[in-house]
């Protein structure tokens, strides 16, 4: 059954000392956040920061080193992970919760993620995982609880898990099957599957990636064909040409992997370089949205292989103007749309002003 | 205005880091590279990725520390400088999925940019 959405999360260390739906959807929640790599990554999101403030998540003094499993096990009474797998009562994640909530070091940490390993919830335990992949001295132990996770009759759970392992493991088989199944699933609607481009430097960020803002508001009724497994198609997002042609390259072979045949695509600034560009290859595709796409003259599509091409950009584009792009495509066979908004080149990724400027009517059907 | 503001700060830092050699200049643009606003993340990455091999001791120093690093190594990859080659593959395999993962699309555009 899935969880019931919650209202009001509850904050750590109170959270490890319940068993509610909302106490259980916090504790991956404060897990996911305390993971380090997140945490080393000084670009988090600002959601993630409002986040972390209202669920009170721990900060752990950084150490490069990891911490060793039976420095943790032994004095927890665990024994190792096996396939019969061993649960451990409420009682012991309050008490290792409001431990660490007064320690704050990474061995606390460690014995709180150990132990939510052996967590009765199948959430808990592969948001553990993955939050813990990082610290533990063992991380390959954890591979295989989120491919157990995927198993899971919860599609939160799934998820959670999936796009773990799409990250810590990405050769992991269990991904393959889940891909192979979504895929064939969807083949019969290949030829009208929408697929979103990022830009520059945008390879880590949230909003494109399935779950992200603006992916699912996309998703919720914009584009409900839009392609949404973990293994959505992404580049390096480095800035320059040598990495736009290899990108181009590579979306064209994703798509023929995927059995994906003249794509919607949607386009975030020189993602939509790299889709011109692919077209240049050959690549065939239905409409093409440019958002906020630099103008060069060595980035144009091929007209033969487009649909309708729509560019939807701001006044005056800061990052625009620091590429040494154009603003404004001349050629009269793509429709320019321009809101009224100055410099910001991320406003045509943000789902308020798709809603404030009814951009979902502007783009083709 | 405050994101004009704050691209016209980070043109400041460029032209008094590039022109004038003032390497507090330089780190701030790096340090910019972790900003929350997108738009600024953005334009600081162009001004170092346009300034070529004169940004590489900054970013070096950022590698160092471990700061903003996904971001600071596809700069590196932006840059394309093949004689960073054993310094990228150092991180190929980090611990962080996002920096192994960085450090991976830089080698291998670095790599085809040595090639061609």
């Amino acid at each position: 059954m899935p969880y019931k959405p919650v209202t009001k999360p509850i904050p750590f260390p109170r959270a490890f000392g319940a068993t509610s739906d909302a106490a259980i959807l916090s504790q991956a929640a404060i897990l996911l956040l305390m993971e380090p790599g997140l945490r080393r990554n000084r670009v988090m999101p600002s959601e993630y920061q409002t986040a972390r403030r209202t669920l009170r998540v721990p900060t752990i003094s950084a150490t490069a080193r990891r911490v060793k499993v039976e420095a943790v096990e032994s004095p927890l009474r665990l024994r190792p992970l096996s396939p019969t797998r061993e649960t451990l009562p409420a009682r012991r994640f309050r008490r290792l919760a409001t431990d660490l909530a007064k320690k704050k070091n990474p061995l606390a940490a460690a014995s709180l993620m150990e132990a939510c390993l052996r967590h009765p919830q199948a959430i808990v335990r592969a948001a553990a995982a993955l939050s813990y992949f990082g610290l533990t001295s063992e991380p390959s132990r954890l591979i295989g609880i989120l491919e157990d996770c995927t198993q899971s009759d919860d599609d939160l759970v799934r998820a959670v898990a999936a796009t773990g392992l799409a990250r810590l493991a990405p050769e992991s088989p269990r991904l393959a099957e889940l891909s192979r199944k979504t895929t064939v699933a969807s083949t019969g609607a290949s030829a009208h599957t929408s697929l979103l481009v990022h830009g520059t430097w945008a390879a880590n960020e949230l909003w494109w990636k399935p779950g992200g803002n603006f992916h699912s508001y996309l998703l919720n009724g914009i584009r409900p064909d839009l392609y949404a497994n973990a293994d959505a198609f992404s580049w390096s997002g480095i800035y320059s040409e040598a990495a736009r042609a290899i990108a181009a390259v590579e979306l064209q072979g994703w798509l023929a992997g995927h059995g994906i045949q003249t794509p919607y695509l949607l386009t975030h600034s020189h993602g939509g370089s790299v889709t011109m560009l692919a077209t240049q290859n050959g690549l065939n595709t239905g409409p093409l949205v440019l958002l906020s796409c630099p103008v060069h003259s060595i980035y144009t599509p091929d007209f033969a292989r487009t649909g309708r091409v729509v560019s939807i950009r701001v006044k005056l584009d800061l990052v625009i103007l620091a590429d040494g792009g154009g603003q404004k495509f001349s050629d009269p066979r793509i429709t320019e749309h321009i809101l009224p908004i100055w410099f910001d080149h991320s406003a045509t990724h943000d789902p308020t002003v798709w809603q404030r400027y009814h951009l979902g009517s502007v783009i083709p059907p | 205005m405050r994101l004009l503001l704050g691209a016209l700060r980070l043109y400041v830092y460029r032209a008094l880091w590039y022109w004038l050699c003032i390497t507090s200049a330089g780190r701030a643009l790096v340090r910019a590279l972790g900003s929350p606003d997108e738009n600024i993340r953005s334009i600081a990455g162009i001004l170092l990725a346009k300034s070529g091999i004169r940004a590489e001791p900054l970013l070096q120093e950022a590698l160092a520390r471990r700061e903003n690093l996904p971001t600071v190594l596809t700069v590196l990859g932006s840059i394309g400088d093949p004689s960073l080659i054993p310094q990228l593959r150092q991180f190929a395999d980090d611990q962080s999925p996002d920096v192994a993962k960085a450090a991976r699309e830089a080698l291998k555009v670095t790599e085809s940019a040595g090639k061609r």
